[in-house]
């Protein structure tokens, strides 16, 4: 916009300068942006090459982008019955503290955000500061209340580990969301004789789905990188998730096979790259709108 | 809208899971955190006893602990100050009026999901000093001759875990920037431009104090989670060479998980949550201007 | 919903059931069958063990090597651990102290224990004079060499060192052989990186500068004259360039598999783990590319080193110790298995000296040499709870000792770290 107003305008020589000069700075940019980009990319660039490459040609000096030889025999060896285990738990943890940090964190946000009392902005800031609180310090307590429970080394450790850490996050992002969403709908709903419940239920949720999508997109990030819960709160393969899995298991059997670790870092990294390219947009509305006001 | 009186159930039944979860799962654990570190707690003893101020004496006569301390604020706050100077670039050259912005955004937000774990696995191959590739590149433009043993000297590791913090960091500052340059109305920006201020007077008179409290935010958010972070310093260098990238994180996870010395760890963590609130403190009086 | 009730109905009718059909169980956890080259090993062991106890259902719980500890402790203290624990002897002592492990003097007899040497039985024997856990996959650790490496700078291949400063001698010499194309050749593919292990791997130097890491009234002591005699050597060599940077296991074996290190210290899986890396270009025979020697002796002329074994034990928490020591028995002495694990994984597969001497083993010359240390190897060089803990003290000191640091004062320093870290 502001450049074909620029444009539309010349009537002075020292405009014309100006335009010529802005465009060759805007060409300068675009250099400068490609090239910060590219670099920002290199190592996932390097490590997608060097995972179709047969193990003789990763060490070859000097090294190239574009392996002579294209295997997918890294990948092909990573498919097994462990890694797929992994990744199953992986999932179903990640889906789980999602769903439930969102859930739970968008019944707190709409509470502080509906209620008028005191204790709110309390709370949020409470919220805001408990990011700051050491994991491993929780972890201590944890650990003993699972012992308790009888939770080590099942799904539901995880999952409550994870939402614990996640769910500040998922507070903040939906209350700010349901600040900005506009009252009436609800109260005309409420007057109309539905229960708060109700109006929470089918009005409000369904109305917050982008910040509801950013919360459990971030959770699950959060959750799929997650490495000292998964070390500390499982103890065998059918229960450990993907990080600590790879740590324990995968780390010490490569003996330097760098590019079958490669694919198996390009095999992590992919739901998450997936699910992020899709729903990017909703996430960054989601993330932005909180950030940008507060 | 609804008031507390009016609506009892439902307000405490919308607060009542959280209650649950964040008390049992963030408050108590903390609180009895505290606690914990006055005793000799460990899983290994039977009974806990109460030892006093025992576990800080021995964390503070340690040498390692305050070397540990102060791997951790130079390898936080480089890695801050690098993603957050680099995030705004980003998003100022976006923001210059170029085309595919989104396209641009997308590139690099990707960055922001690729797993610790996987970072740890691939800084390993990027730094190796035999065939990684800055090695390589740092020899075929001459800067260094034979090999640079990047996770092997106390100098260079803990640079290796910066790149790692401040590459994955880079991307959030940005969005975040990025948005808020965004939100500044174009008619600000534009007067200056027809009062014949340059780019870089626009950019330290009106845009920067404009961005500041939010850039300033993102970056202590940032920070925070540099100080959690704990996947490159255990699996990548394990904390050497020499003790070069121990961060705090490192050693409290340590100090209860494989040492199972509890009371030991809480103590570590306890310091280490006083540390930032400090922190926190400080940076809320230096770093942000108050709305004015 | 619907869906939902009829799925939890099956759910607890198949716990149902399979909570009426109980059979007795043994659970054992380790990392058996995370190889897939020992699956049919383990799966073999299944069914001889079931056939013998008829009604037995044997269960296997596959836990990874790395940090099994970590999950034994944890197991053991979520009071969920299983009947036979899979171990390294480094973990047993830390295993003891919370009580974890069953003593199993009473479970064998004395016949059974005699067939195995007194130094593997010696190191897994505590204070109350106890056996907690028994040797199974017995690992002394010699030398390695590169013969072809030694040739080219000028050594007989068929005439290892004997001493000390002839391989230093002989690091030095190949150290200095011109690079290949992949890069630099190095005299001794040593582990310097920042784990506990990397200090016991350099245990064997101490003992063969006539040290120890532990003092007459049994406490920890690393600044010694012999240590330091032990640690000097190894920072010539480090200092020189003949030793990698920082390697780990994994990459020091990498490093002599592609042929490009002199030395190497691995126990009797060596053999197998080089063929795999090198996808069977290098052949480990006493004419072929590698061959074994035992590391040199010390001045007074006494020979140890330490070993890297597995070893079995039985938990406190289990129900029917017995029943579990009978499997023990079985992995142990019986031919037909110890054979099979063997053949697959080219490992001393048994303690028993008896079972040593003959079938495929008794005739491998490679599996001979190793046998005969079997009687001089440490398995366990501190005997303490904390061992890990101990030797990760030693970590950042041993490494500014090969980066050229003072010996006498970085031991010292260790030392120090080490007290306090006993005194809680």
């Amino acid at each position: 916009m502001t450049q074909s107003l620029t444009m539309s305008r010349r009537a002075s020589p020292s405009r014309i300068s100006r335009t010529l000069r802005r465009r060759a700075n805007l060409g300068m940019i675009y250099v400068c942006v490609t090239a910060l980009v590219m670099v920002m990319l290199i190592p996932v660039g390097w490590m997608l090459s060097t995972s179709f490459k047969p193990l003789k040609d990763v060490f070859q000096i000097p090294p190239r982008w574009i392996p002579e030889v294209i295997t997918f025999q890294n990948y092909a060896a990573q498919f097994n019955e462990v890694l797929g285990t992994l990744t199953l738990n992986s999932l179903i943890v990640a889906v789980c503290a999602a769903a439930l940090s969102t859930f739970v964190g968008a019944m707190t946000a709409y509470g502080i955000s509906r209620f008028r009392f005191r204790g709110g902005p309390v709370l949020m800031l409470f919220f805001m500061g408990s990011l700051a609180f050491p994991v491993p310090l929780i972890m201590i307590s944890l650990y003993g209340l699972f012992v308790k429970l009888g939770l080590l080394n099942t799904y539901a450790a995880l999952v409550l580990g994870h939402t614990a850490i996640t769910i500040p996050v998922s507070i903040w992002l939906l209350k700010n969301f349901f600040d900005q969403l506009p009252r009436e709908v609800e109260e005309a709903a409420y007057v109309d004789g539905a229960t708060p419940l109700k109006v929470f239920v089918f009005i409000v949720l369904p109305m917050a789905r982008p910040a509801l999508a950013a919360s459990a997109i971030f959770v699950f990030v959060v959750s799929w990188n997650e490495l000292l819960f998964g070390l500390t709160f499982t103890s065998t393969t059918d229960m450990r998730p993907l990080p600590a899995g790879i740590t324990l298991i995968f780390l010490q059997e490569f003996e330097g096979a760098w590019s079958e670790m490669m694919a198996l870092a390009v095999i992590v990294s992919v739901p998450v790259l997936v699910l992020f390219f899709f729903f990017q947009k909703t996430f960054l509305r989601g993330v932005t709108a909180g950030a940008v006001k507060g | 809208m609804y008031s507390i009186k009016r609506h009892p159930y439902f307000f405490m039944s919308l607060f009542a899971p959280a209650l649950f979860l964040v008390g049992g799962l963030l408050l108590y654990p903390i609180v009895n955190g505290i606690w914990l570190s006055f005793t000799n707690a460990s899983p290994l003893r039977p009974t806990t006893d109460f030892v006093g101020l025992g576990n800080y004496v021995y964390l503070f006569e340690d040498p390692q602990f305050w070397d540990v301390l102060g791997n951790t604020v130079f390898i936080c706050s480089v890695s801050t100050i690098f993603c957050t100077v680099l995030g705004l670039i980003v998003a100022l050259l976006l923001d210059s009026g170029i085309r595919f912005v989104g396209f641009f955004r997308a590139a690099v937000f990707q960055v922001w999901v690729v797993p610790w774990i996987v970072i740890a696995i691939l800084w390993g191959w990027l730094f190796n000093d035999e065939w990684g590739i800055v090695n390589h590149f740092l020899r075929s433009i001459g800067v260094v001759e034979g090999q640079m043993a990047w996770l092997f000297e106390t100098e260079l590791a803990p640079w290796v875990v910066i790149f790692a913090y401040s590459w994955r960091a880079v991307p959030f500052v940005m969005v975040i920037a990025l948005a808020a340059l965004q939100g500044i109305p174009k008619e600000i920006q534009e007067a200056a431009e027809i009062d014949g201020a340059g780019y870089f007077n626009r950019l330290r008179h009106i845009l920067l104090p404009l961005l500041q409290n939010i850039v300033m935010t993102a970056a202590l958010l940032e920070a925070v989670r540099f100080l959690q972070e704990v996947t490159i310093p255990l699996v990548l260098t394990q904390g050497g060479p020499i003790g070069a990238t121990n961060v705090l994180s490192l050693f409290t996870y340590k100090a209860a998980f494989t040492e199972w010395d509890f009371g030991l760890a809480a103590a570590a963590g306890t310091f280490w949550l006083v540390f930032v609130i400090i922190f926190a403190g400080i940076y809320n009086r230096v770093a942000l201007r108050k709305s004015a | 919903m619907k869906h939902l009730k009829t799925s939890l109905t099956a759910l607890a009718i198949g716990m149902a059931a399979t909570g009426g059909a109980q059979a007795e169980e043994l659970v054992y956890s380790g990392w058996l069958g995370t190889y897939s080259y020992l699956e049919p090993v383990a799966g073999e062991m299944e069914k001889k063990f079931e056939e013998q106890h008829p009604g037995v259902d044997f269960i296997r719980q596959d836990v990874p090597f790395e940090k099994a500890l970590d999950q034994a402790t944890v197991a053991h203290l979520g009071g969920n651990a299983s009947d036979l624990i899979h171990l390294i002897p480094g973990w047993v002592p830390a295993m003891e102290a919370i009580g974890g492990l069953a003593p199993l003097d009473d479970l064998f007899t004395e016949d059974e224990l005699a067939q195995i040497p007194d130094a593997a039985l010696d190191a897994l024997r505590f204070d109350d004079g106890k056996l907690y856990a028994l040797p199974w996959v017995p690992g002394p650790v010699m030398m390695l060499y590169n013969r072809n490496l030694l040739e080219q700078a000028g050594f007989d291949p068929d005439q290892p060192p004997t001493t000390w400063d002839g391989l230093k001698e002989m690091i030095m010499g190949i150290c200095a052989l011109p690079a290949g194309d992949d890069g630099k050749i190095y005299g001794l593919a040593l582990r310097s990186w920042s784990n506990p292990n990397a200090v016991q791997w350099s245990i064997p130097w101490i003992y063969g500068f006539g040290g120890d890491v532990v003092d007459d009234e049994g406490n920890v002591a690393f600044n010694t004259p012999e240590t330091v005699a032990a640690y000097s050597w190894l920072q010539d060599i480090s200092e020189a360039g003949c030793a990698p940077d920082g390697f780990s296991v994994g990459e020091t074996r990498n490093l002599m598999a592609a042929g490009k290190a002199g030395f190497i210290l691995e126990g009797p899986w060596g053999r197998g783990l080089f063929n795999n890396l090198s996808e069977n270009t290098i052949k480990t025979a006493p004419d072929g590319d590698i061959w074994v020697a035992p590391l040199p002796n010390a001045p007074d002329g006494s020979h140890r080193t330490i070993g890297n074994s597995h070893v079995i034990a039985v938990s406190s928490a289990a129900e029917d110790k017995q029943l579990a020591a009978d499997f023990i028995k079985l992995i142990l002495f019986d031919q037909g298995i110890t054979d099979m694990y063997y053949e697959r994984s080219d490992q001393v597969s048994t303690p028993s000296a008896d079972l040593l001497s003959k079938g495929p083993m008794g005739a491998d010359a490679f599996t001979q040499a190793f046998v005969k240390e079997l009687e001089v190897y440490n398995e366990l060089p501190i005997k303490h709870p904390k061992f890990y803990a101990i030797l990760d003290k030693v970590v950042p000191e041993y490494q500014r000792i090969l980066k050229g640091g003072d010996i006498e004062s970085s031991l010292a320093a260790a030392d120090k770290q080490i007290q306090r870290l006993l005194a809680r």
